[in-house]
């Protein structure tokens, strides 16, 4: 996928568009920025990945990434560009899913996009012990000591420090 | 002379041609933005791709650095060339959405603008095609402009855009660029170029003001002409 030959291995918890987001972003710094199609194509696909991690994707961009992509790749100088739309185009290839469910239900099935995720504390097993209370660096989680803790969404930031603290496993993602 | 076939057609080249040569001496039209007959070639617009087969392998190669080859088989309107040339003109339309070249260009062409872009507003005209500061460097010979940064962060101008010592104010990469990007204002017998003003020299036979003098002084010291022979412009010598 990113013609390093190294591997990477990623499990459901890895959400594909935020990956692709990723490798995108690093190769826009990398590109020399002497051709058209690198410089202004990488920017563009770039752009548009972090519309649909934001939930402000639309109808038709990923059959738009897939266009700017094969340009990208056919039009590019150098080797550079001539690989820098393979983690879009094995993303899409693989994980389509995943792209519809961002830009159609504004979800993502990893958990990982901020914008798309909200948190929220499985009163079953909380057992109100207070620790997601003090890590929280915005105040979003509160509750009395012993009964279950409340997380309000406006204040939180999806920083993931009460998922961290959490001994109980009562800090779900949607 | 070299023969090769460009869209179905027998062409006879001279061997050092390009292909872009070729196939315009055939009449038959390549767009392109960053050639210009007095630079050396960079192949940064990548507008002029054509796709070459060798045997039954097909390449998409840029026509304006890609020496002519006995027997080499060129098509420059296959589907894989157009979309290349579809999409360089939408991302540099959305670059420089000021740009009446491009426009123009892409009229021609057919192409819309890509709605999804967002339109960039800092970048002016310039389409980095390099062409001005390679005038410079190779024509003029005092590499005043050169390119800063890398990637989507590359700009053109002065070291540190500051008020370059070594410009000297002739214009050349005003004539060589092809969006008109470059700011150029001349007014009495000041002229303001880079960010730095000029004091022009005036003609004297008709008084016209003809050049920079910081020009015909740099002129002078590469020719050994002494500065006073040079004091009437080119209609009046």
């Amino acid at each position: 996928m990113m013609g390093s030959g190294g591997m990477i291995v990623m499990d459901e918890s890895s959400c594909m568009v935020d990956v692709a987001k990723y490798f995108t972003t690093f190769l826009q710094e990398e590109s020399c920025g002497k051709c058209v199609p690198c410089r202004e194509g990488v920017r563009r696909m770039r752009e548009i990945l972090e519309d649909i991690c934001t939930g402000k994707g639309k109808e038709g961009d990923v059959a738009l990434l897939e266009k700017i992509a094969t340009g990208v790749a056919d039009g590019s100088l150098c080797a550079l560009g001539g690989s820098a739309p393979n983690p879009v185009l094995s993303t899409i290839k693989y994980f389509r899913e995943e792209y519809d469910a961002h830009i159609r239900e504004h979800r993502c099935p990893a958990g990982v996009c901020k914008a798309l995720i909200t948190y929220s504390i499985d009163p079953e097993k909380c057992t109100g012990c207070g620790l997601c209370v003090k890590v929280c660096p915005t105040q979003a989680t509160s509750g009395e000591k012993k009964k279950p803790h409340k997380i309000d969404n406006e204040k939180c930031t999806r920083c993931g420090a009460c998922i961290e603290s959490c001994k109980f496993d009562a800090i779900t993602v949607k | 002379m070299v023969n090769l076939i460009i869209d179905g057609k027998n062409v006879k080249a001279d061997k050092n041609m390009m292909v872009l040569e070729a196939a315009r001496s055939a009449g038959i039209d390549i767009p392109t933005l960053c050639v210009h007959e007095s630079v050396s070639r960079s192949g940064a617009c990548r507008l002029c791709v054509v796709e070459i087969k060798k045997g039954s392998r097909t390449r998409i190669v840029t026509s304006c650095l890609y020496p002519v080859e006995e027997g080499l088989v060129v098509d420059t309107k296959t589907e894989r060339v157009q979309n290349v040339r579809r999409l360089v003109l939408e991302l540099l339309l959305a670059r420089c959405p000021e740009s009446d070249v491009l426009w123009k260009m892409a009229k021609e062409m057919g192409v819309e603008p890509q709605t999804r872009f967002a339109v960039d507003t800092d970048k002016g005209k310039c389409i980095l095609c390099r062409s001005c500061v390679r005038v410079c460097e190779e024509i003029v010979g005092v590499s005043a402009i050169g390119l800063f940064n890398r990637g989507s962060h590359k700009t053109v101008g002065t070291p540190f855009m500051e008020k370059s010592d070594v410009c000297i104010g002739c214009g050349a990469c005003v004539y060589v660029c092809p969006t008109g990007h470059i700011e150029m204002t001349s007014a009495g017998d000041k002229r303001k170029i880079w960010g730095r003003t000029f004091k022009m020299q005036a003609c004297e036979k008709c008084g016209k003001y003809f050049a920079p003098i910081d020009q015909l002084k740099y002129i002078s010291k590469k020719t050994g002409t002494p500065l006073k022979e040079m004091m009437i412009c080119t209609n009046c010598r």
